[in-house]
Parts: C-alpha cells; sequence; structure tokens
C-alpha cells in the first residue's frame, strides 16, 4: 500500500514531466474504450429494453397456437379456463388497397382482435395519443401502420381495402414498437373476409392472474394442446436474451480490436518510459529496491494515466451512443433508451486497466531487469539489462494471454471463447509483426537508398523496427478492416444486383397455395398476356419423405445431422423439365438431371442425411413410394434465386402424385426497363387472393439496406482501428523525437539544409506510409478474395482505383502525421539541441 | 570489529576477445565506524571497487563480506535487501530522481523497504539543513544541496555504511567542504562507516585510513 500511495503521490509530477507520453497512452485507450464501450452500453441497454418490455412485445404472459379446428375439450378448457384474461387474435395475410388506384397496394397482415381485451399488456399506441379501444369498437375501423399509410396515400377516416373488405381508418400506429419492415399493419375489431387471403394464424393469448405460477399454467394448458404451440414470456425473454447476447458480443469483439491497437500504443509508450527510466530503476536498486517493486511502481503510474483514458473514452463512447441509432436505423427501428449501466461501466474500465497493465508489464519488465552497477554507466546503460530466456518470455506472454482471455470471457459469458479469441489474436498480431518486420527489413536491404537523407533515414528506421512495426501493424489492420468490409459489400450487392438484372433469371415470383387462391392456369395465363413480362413458367413442389435408401429402411440415427430426422420428414421436391429448368443449378458431384427417374440433391441436405451419388433412394409422396437413382449433388444456385426446394426430379416422375401438401411457385422475367414491383402492384390488383407475389428488386431493396447498414456499422469499428493506427504512428514518432532531435542538429552542423532534414523525414515516413498502405491493402484483398471464393462463392474482383487512392491517402495520411508530429524539430537551434545532450 | 572484508578480489572486463584486468588480488578489511579512503589516480579501479563491496556487480574471482554475509554469490533480490539495510549510497552525479521532490527522494528508500516512519525523511533534511527545500524538485536546487539531499537520502534507513564515490566531484569547493564535515561528522557522531572513493588527495587526508589504488592493486 505504501508504494501504492507514493505512486500516487507522485503521479502528477510524472505527468507532468513525460505529458506527451502520457496524452499518447490517454488517446491510444480512449479511442478503442470509447468503441468497446459504444458497442457495450448500447447492446446492454437494448437487451434491458427488451426485456423490461418483454410482455409488452410479445402481448401476453402465455401464447397458444390454435389449430385450425379445436377439439371440444380445448374449446371447453378455453371456454371455461380459470387462469385468468384471455383473448383471440387471428392474423390474415392479405393486400390492401387504395380504394381509388388498386395499383397502389402492399402486403399487410391484419390482425384481428377485441378492442376490449386486447392487449393484454401495454397499450396500441397510435401518433394522436387516442384511446384504440374506443377507435376499434365501431364495426370496421382499423388502425393502420404509417408505413402503409404513406405508401398508399391514405387519408384519416377515408377507407382502405383489404381484399375485397373495406375498413375505415381511425387511428395510425407510432411505430416505436414493433419494427414494420416492408409489410404493413393493420388492427381491426372486424375479420376481412374469410374466402380472400388466407389465414396465417389464430392465437388464444393469455394474462395470467397474479397468484397463477407461470410455469404451472404452461402444464395445465399442455394437458389439452400440444406443448410446441405453447409459448411463455420467460421463454421468449430467454430467446431474446441469448440472440441479442451473440450480436452483441460479435459486435464487442469486433470494437475490441481498435482497443488491442491501442495496447500496442500503451506497449510503445512504456518501452519508452522505462528505457527512460533505466537509470532511476538502478538507482531504486541500490537503495534496496527489488525488480518487482520498480516494475510495480512504472505499471501503477502507466495504469493511473491509462484510467484518464479509459474514463475519456468512456464518456465518448456514451457519446457516440447517440450516433449507433442513427447508423443501424434500418435493421433497429426502436428508440431504444440509454441507461446507465454500474456494471457495463466497471466492466469496460476493468477491461480498459487490463489492456493498460498487460500490454505495459513486458516491455516495462524487460528495462526494469537492469543490473544496479548501471547508476555508473551514464553510456549506454542497455547493456546491463540482465536478459530472460525466451522461453520465460514467451511463458508470460502467453500467460498474460490467458488473463485477457479469461477476463473477455467472464463479460462475455463464455470463458472458452474469450480464451480462443485472446490466442488468436496473439497468433495473429504476431504472425503480421514477424511479417512486417521481415518486409521491412528487405525493403531496408533495397538498392534504393541513394544520397545522405535515403541513408539517413534507413539508419533511424533500422533503431525502430519494433516500435514502427506496432504502429504499422495498426494502421493496416485500420486500412484493412475498412476496405474488406467495403469489397465484400459491394460484391455481394453487385452479385445481387446482377441477379435482379440478368435477363435469363426470374425476378418475379408468386407462390399458389393449393387449397386457395386463383389457378395455376388462369395465373400464368394473365401473366403470358402482359407485355411487360417474358419467360413465365411455373414449377410444382411436393412435400415427401425420405423413406429407403439402397432398398433399406432409412435410419436417421446414422446421419451427421441430428436434424436430419426432421429434414428427412420434409423434403420439398421441385418438379422440373430438366431440358428447361427454372434455376441454373451449381453442380458438385455426379450429373445434371435428365431421366425420370432421376433426382439431384442439395449436397449440405444430402450429406447431413448419409446420402451418397448413386445411391437408390425411395420418397414416400402422398401414399406413393417412388424410387430414384441420386445422380447428383448441387451446392447453389449458379443463377437464380433459392426456391427453397431441397431436390429435383422430373415433372412426368411426379406427376399425378398426391401428397398432404404441394404448392406451385410461378416464375417471370420482367422485359429491360420494367420495374418488377409495377407487375407485383398488377397482379395484386387483379389477384387480390393470391397467397404470395414478391418481386426480387424488393427484396434486394430490402437486403441491400439491411446489408448496408451492418456494413456501415462494421466501418464504423474499423474506423476506430484506423484512428488507432494513426494515434499509434504519431506517438512512435513523437516518442522517438529526442533521436529525431539529435539527428537534425547534427545534420545542420554538418551542413545540411533545412530541405535535407525535411527529405530524410519524407523518406522515413515515406517508406513506413508505404508499408503500411501496402500490408493493408493486401490484407484487405486477400481476406476479401478468400470470402467471395470461399464462403460466399461470389467473383472476387480486383478493385485497382480504389487501392490507388486507398493507398495515396495512407500514405498521404503517414506523412502529414509525421509532419505534424516532428514540425517544432524543425525549429530548435543545433547548439541547443547539443547543449541539452 | 571488521564490517567489510575482500578476499583476493579481481575483476576483468570482457569485450569481445579482448579482456581487461581492472582489479586484482584485493584483500581489504573495514572495520566498523572507520572512515576509508579509496585514492587513487583516474582508471585505477576505484569505483569498480565500490561497485563491488556494495555488490552492484559480481567479481571475476575472490569474495567480499558484509559482516557474516558472504555476498558474492548472493541473488539480485536478497542483495538487494542487504542494501537496503546496510548501505546507503552517495554518487558523484547525485543520482537523484528527477520527478521526486527532495523529500520524495528521501523517503524513497523506506518505502522501498518497507519502512513505515515518515518522520524519518524529514529528519534526515533538516539534519542536512535543508528542510525549506524539500517540496523542491532536484533541478530547483543546487549542486551543493543535491548532494545533501543525496546524503539523506543514503542515511534514512539507517545503514552502517555509507559509500561515497567521488562525492565532491561536481561541487565547488565551498560546498565541497560542507559534504566532507557531514560525512566526517557521520563517522564521528552516528558511528557509521564511511568508504570514500576519492582521486583529491586532500579530501583522503581527511579519513582515518586511505588505500591507494594504482592498475588494479592496493598499493
Amino acid at each position: 500500500m505504501q508504494l501504492v500511495a507514493f505512486a500516487i503521490k507522485t503521479l502528477p509530477a510524472e505527468v507532468k514531466s513525460n505529458w506527451q507520453r502520457s496524452l499518447i497512452i490517454i488517446l491510444c485507450l480512449a479511442v478503442g474504450i470509447a468503441s468497446v464501450a459504444a458497442v457495450k452500453i448500447y447492446t446492454d441497454s437494448a437487451i434491458s429494453y427488451f426485456k423490461d418490455n418483454v410482455k409488452e412485445f410479445f402481448g401476453a404472459d402465455i401464447t397458444i397456437v390454435l389449430p385450425s379446428e379445436l377439439t371440444n375439450d380445448q374449446q371447453n378448457f378455453l371456454d371455461y379456463q380459470n387462469l385468468g384474461t384471455l383473448t383471440y387474435i387471428s392474423d390474415y395475410n392479405q393486400v390492401a388497397f387504395n380504394p381509388f388506384n388498386r395499383q397502389n397496394n402492399m402486403p399487410v397482415q391484419v390482425t384481428v382482435i377485441d378492442p376490449e381485451v386486447y392487449p393484454l399488456y401495454g397499450s396500441l399506441e397510435l401518433v394522436d395519443s387516442s384511446s384504440s379501444k374506443a377507435l376499434l369498437s365501431e364495426t370496421q375501423a382499423a388502425i393502420v401502420s404509417a408505413s402503409l399509410f404513406e405508401q398508399l396515400e391514405l387519408k384519416m377516416d377515408s377507407l382502405v381495402i383489404v381484399g375485397n373488405t373495406p375498413y375505415v381508418i381511425r387511428g395510425i400506429l407510432q411505430e416505436t414498437s414493433v419494427p414494420d419492415g416492408f409489410m404493413g399493419r393493420i388492427y381491426t375489431a372486424t375479420p376481412p373476409q374469410a374466402e380472400i387471403g388466407n389465414l396465417g394464424s389464430k392465437h388464444a393469448y393469455l394474462k395470467l392472474t397474479e397468484e397463477k405460477d407461470i410455469d404451472t399454467a404452461k402444464e395445465e394448458i399442455a394437458f389439452y394442446f400440444e406443448e410446441e404451440t405453447i409459448s411463455t414470456y420467460v421463454e421468449i425473454s430467454s430467446h431474446i436474451d441469448t440472440s441479442a447476447k451473440i450480436l452483441g458480443n460479435v459486435a464487442l469483439i469486433a470494437s475490441l480490436a481498435s482497443l488491442l491497437l491501442g495496447g500496442l500504443g500503451v506497449a510503445n509508450v512504456a518501452q519508452v518510459i522505462a528505457r527512460q527510466k533505466i537509470k532511476q530503476s538502478a538507482i531504486m536498486k541500490c537503495v534496496g529496491g527489488k525488480t518487482w517493486q520498480i516494475t510495480f511502481l512504472i505499471i501503477i503510474q502507466i495504469a493511473f494515466v491509462g484510467l484518464i483514458g479509459v474514463l475519456f473514452g468512456f464518456a465518448l463512447g456514451w457519446a457516440l451512443t447517440g450516433v449507433l441509432p442513427t447508423l443501424l436505423k434500418d435493421i433497429i427501428s426502436i428508440s431504444i433508451p440509454i441507461r446507465p449501466n454500474i456494471n457495463v461501466f466497471l466492466q469496460v474500465s476493468l477491461l480498459g486497466l487490463l489492456v493498460t497493465v498487460l500490454f505495459a508489464l513486458l516491455p516495462v519488465l524487460r528495462f526494469t531487469k537492469i543490473r544496479p552497477l548501471a547508476v555508473y554507466r551514464d553510456e549506454n546503460p542497455e547493456r546491463l539489462l540482465s536478459k530472460n530466456s525466451k522461453l520465460v518470455t514467451a511463458l508470460i506472454v502467453l500467460l498474460l494471454a490467458a488473463i485477457f482471455g479469461l477476463f473477455i470471457g467472464f463479460i462475455i459469458d463464455s470463458p472458452a471463447v474469450g480464451l480462443g479469441f485472446a490466442f488468436a489474436t496473439l497468433i495473429l498480431t504476431s504472425i503480421f509483426l514477424g511479417i512486417i518486420k521481415l518486409v521491412l527489413k528487405l525493403i531496408l536491404k533495397l538498392p534504393i537508398f541513394f544520397g545522405t537523407s535515403a541513408k539517413m533515414a534507413r539508419r533511424s528506421l533500422h533503431r525502430q523496427y519494433g516500435r514502427t512495426s506496432g504502429a504499422i501493424l495498426a494502421l493496416a489492420f485500420g486500412i484493412s478492416a475498412i476496405l474488406l468490409i467495403s469489397f465484400i459489400q459491394t460484391d455481394v450487392l453487385n452479385f445481387m444486383h446482377s441477379l435482379r438484372d440478368d435477363q435469363d433469371t426470374p425476378n418475379i415470383f408468386a407462390l399458389l397455395d393449393s387449397e386457395s387462391g386463383p389457378s395455376s392456369e388462369s395465373l400464368i395465363e394473365f401473366l403470358e398476356k402482359d407485355d411487360r413480362l417474358e419467360n413465365v413458367t411455373s414449377m410444382k413442389m411436393l412435400t415427401a419423405s425420405l423413406e429407403t435408401v439402397n432398398n433399406r429402411v432409412y435410419d436417421a440415427s446414422q446421419a451427421s445431422d441430428p436434424r436430419s430426422s426432421i429434414l428427412a420428414k420434409a423434403f420439398l421436391i421441385g418438379a422440373v423439365d430438366p431440358k428447361n429448368m427454372p434455376t441454373e443449378l451449381n453442380y458438385t458431384k455426379g450429373k445434371l438431371l435428365e431421366q425420370n427417374n432421376e433426382v439431384v440433391m442439395e449436397e449440405y441436405i444430402a450429406t447431413s442425411l448419409g446420402l451418397k451419388v448413386g445411391d437408390k433412394i425411395g420418397f414416400l409422396i402422398g401414399e406413393n413410394l417412388r424410387e430414384f437413382d441420386l445422380v447428383g449433388f448441387y451446392s447453389n444456385m449458379q443463377k437464380g434465386i433459392n426456391v427453397t426446394a431441397s431436390s429435383y426430379a422430373t415433372n412426368e416422375a411426379l406427376q399425378g402424385l398426391n401428397p398432404a401438401f404441394s404448392t406451385e411457385l410461378l416464375f417471370a422475367r420482367t422485359k429491360p426497363g420494367i420495374a418488377g414491383e409495377d407487375v407485383i402492384s398488377t397482379l395484386r390488383a387483379n389477384f387480390p387472393n393470391l397467397g404470395f407475389a414478391f418481386d426480387v428488386g424488393q427484396l434486394i431493396t430490402l437486403f441491400d439496406t439491411i446489408f448496408t447498414a451492418i456494413s456501415r456499422f462494421m466501418q464504423f469499428l474499423g474506423f476506430f482501428a484506423l484512428v488507432s493506427g494513426l494515434i499509434i504512428l504519431a506517438g512512435t514518432m513523437i516518442l522517438a523525437k529526442w533521436e529525431k532531435r539529435k539527428e537534425t542538429a547534427l545534420i545542420r552542423c554538418l551542413g545540411g539544409t533545412t530541405k535535407d532534414v525535411i527529405n530524410v523525414q519524407l523518406w522515413e515516413n515515406g517508406i513506413l506510409g508505404v508499408l503500411a498502405a501496402g500490408i493493408g491493402i493486401w490484407l484487405a484483398n486477400m481476406l476479401s478474395m478468400l470470402i467471395n471464393v470461399y464462403l460466399l462463392e461470389i467473383e472476387f474482383v480486383t478493385r485497382p482505383l480504389t487501392n490507388l487512392f486507398a493507398f495515396v491517402l495512407v500514405l498521404f495520411a503517414v506523412i502529414v502525421v509525421g509532419a505534424i508530429s516532428l514540425s517544432d524539430v524543425l525549429k530548435e537551434r543545433p547548439l541547443t539541441v547539443l547543449r541539452n545532450e | 570489529m571488521e564490517i567489510m572484508r575482500t578476499i583476493e578480489l579481481g575483476k576483468t572486463y570482457r569485450d569481445g576477445e579482448k579482456e581487461t584486468e581492472v582489479l586484482r588480488g584485493i584483500n581489504l578489511e573495514i572495520d566498523e565506524g572507520e572512515f576509508v579512503a579509496i585514492a587513487g589516480p583516474s582508471g585505477s579501479g576505484k569505483s569498480t571497487l565500490l561497485g563491488l563491496l556494495a555488490g552492484l556487480d559480481k567479481p571475476t574471482v575472490g569474495q567480499v563480506f558484509i559482516g557474516e554475509t558472504e555476498i558474492t554469490t548472493l541473488p539480485e533480490n536478497r542483495l538487494a535487501k542487504i542494501r537496503g539495510r546496510m548501505l546507503g549510497f552517495v554518487f558523484q552525479s547525485f543520482n537523484l530522481i528527477p520527478t521526486l521532490t527532495a523529500l520524495e527522494n528521501v523517503e524513497l528508500p523506506l518505502i522501498l523497504n518497507g519502512i513505515a516512519d515518515a518522520k524519518k525523511a524529514r529528519e534526515l533534511l533538516d539534519l542536512v539543513g535543508l528542510t525549506n527545500r524539500s517540496r523542491h524538485y532536484p533541478n530547483q536546487l543546487s549542486g551543493g544541496e543535491q548532494q545533501r539531499v543525496a546524503i539523506a537520502r543514503a542515511l534514512v534507513c539507517d545503514p552502517p555504511i555509507i559509500l561515497a564515490d567521488e562525492p565532491t566531484g561536481n561541487l565547488d569547493s565551498k560546498n565541497s567542504k560542507t559534504v566532507m564535515d557531514l560525512l566526517i561528522s557521520l563517522c564521528e557522531e552516528k558511528q557509521k562507516t564511511i568508504v570514500l572513493v576519492t582521486h583529491d588527495l586532500d579530501f583522503a587526508s581527511k579519513a582515518q585510513r586511505t588505500v591507494h589504488i594504482e592498475d588494479g592493486r592496493i598499493s
């Protein structure tokens, strides 16, 4: 305690005498902590908000998905149950129209409620704060979502047509509580006409009496209804918690990158501080100090400076939570109230301190292992450093990584992931630092250093391998993170757009319900008459169950995937004309579908089930068992949109079969220049009872929005890494300033001009910039190529112009940062510098 | 009664293949409360001998005893403990820590040796006549004042031995005299053992005994 008190007492003088170094530590940590704090505060606030309002979101304590027809027992239970308040909700998937322009339409979910009881928790919040209960008591009254109201250009107290049912708009939902997506919502007490559209689902919502325990209530309900159809708000809360935690942890780990880079900056400064304190360490040893005491004193002081950085970073992170809703508004439409949370503050602060201490420890330990004889040696006291063996150093590094990993594991509730992350980071950082040092050495050996300035720059860079490598790594990582995300975003979106724009690929899809809605013949006839369309085709999809493999009963227990038994029972076979396939399959094994006795299957499903090309498989379709030769596997669609069929067979092979469920998918392609959404509007206007119809362009636009929002968020985190890199670089230059000052004075004493000094700096910073930009761009391109080719299976496109732009930008940034960091060196008189020496 | 002793002490520095024998066959005994001056020309090995006596460096051959303890074979942390308890250092270049005030520089050995005596540092500054300069940093003190702070620091843990390496080397004559008088009074009044390394024969003559070193040997 005496040591700690002494360290704190002497801290102000230390900070004052080393203010530049202290500032570098503060900035390095503040940037990293800001990114971690912003993510952690936002995700924790979101989790708390969802959990606190789970009953309002869920709408009940318990919900039951009701079967289409209730048994007498079920009906009696619901009629006479005494668990609490019960209400029924029916959801219909419909199309809503503007009554004056049927082309102006939108798919909607119509929720039919009892306004006297619904909602069981909270209230339907309307933009004018009026009561939904009063509004919906009138027949045919409806409350509509704001997006529906705007898109269909509706008016208050006028009509909206749903299917063939007119509703009077009495209120507009405030869309802060439920994200709306691309489907509108309507609440009403009057059901739409039953034969129009399709009934999505019917639920019973239950609010328990206070004395009723939720688990007991569920058990009672489970006596009458299948357990899978019963959900409790506790289960939903747990699901929300788990999903949000996973997403939050992914974001947290991404945000840790800039904090770890900040750690490299701290390590650089700690090395300089400890090196500067070599003589002091030796003096302390002369007066009885032990290595651990001296290390402790220096670390405590660095940690206190780090704490200032952590607090500053936390405040910055708090401020940044104001930016996150804007970045994420396309995927999280709810306004999440940011809440102060002492746990988050403590976790982030401890994390910042831990990073400070762990990164500072090794360099400090290296320099405090000075032999006390150094008090006598003014020249090169570093020769008196006791060297740790490489094994001891490696063990210390592994120990520090394990401590860091366990702490991260503690924050994200998964020690294994935390440890994995820490060791993976350690390994990757070591590899990249090694590569950077090697490349730097090779560059310095190149015969490009002609003239005195170039040679001096080479010597200067030689002296600073360690420190500059960290800065280069940080910068390279920052630029590569931003580029990589941008590359992937562009490639994926380009791929999606190419699908949308490819005239051979259908972009209009209509899914026909076999039990209700229009016949496929009438729809095909309608589509074929529409001169905006071409290539109108259809594909029937039948449900089937895998029964035999090579004439033996299929045994799901031998399959690799535990879900196989479900997969085997729920096959969806597409009936196609092999010569005119609706989608072009990417075959990975075997051959194309040709004959009527053949079937091709999605590779993942087939391998999960333990099937091989060449197997003879038997499908039970309806009451018929049909045998097929499994002739090929495909991995995905080469072209076109995945229509969820898990295998394909010929039309002839599947003709005349009557499975329990079948559906028909209609495909069409709009002619060049025709907007798909206009065709869909026409379809809905003429077939309001159409099950489902969509335009690929609309889906891609939605995907575009979501993917761009995620990319923007990741780039936001990558930006912090880039800023960390620039701070570390500036820090490295400031730390080496005394060497630069002496070198500049000597150049001037020997007749050099300011131009010569600037030339040396330009060479030095130019090489650092080239290396940082080169490695960053190489890394981004390499990772992008690997992800595109092996993970996304899309084409990798080289972007010479973007790469060149990034290269010039980083080079320019490094040269500017270098010039600013060392600008005062140019102003100093050589004699003043040499006298101070 | 002897407090320090060396037996056939020798030190050779190696720089690549080149070997330089700095000290050889040094046999020296220093009694408790004795004021011994080690004198000799520049490069004769005086400071190396002091460094070996303090356990700051390992001898190539021979042994060093402080009291009954042979220090040549001790690990660094044990040596640090002995230095903290038994030895006080005064250097030519003062070796104060620039970011600590005069008082904090004197307090430092107390803290490193786990001695909880807050008043002691002030008493020592009072002893060397610097009470009113306790809050000053080394760069705000004159050379003489810095050396007196260094002496206070050397005394604060109450060690029986003070090792002073050219303590007047960076001082003017007035301050040199003040420092020498202080060292003599420490020996006479507080019975401290003083080992003074100097090349100045005038100062050496003020010691009870002078050991002359030349070319690494006691002459």
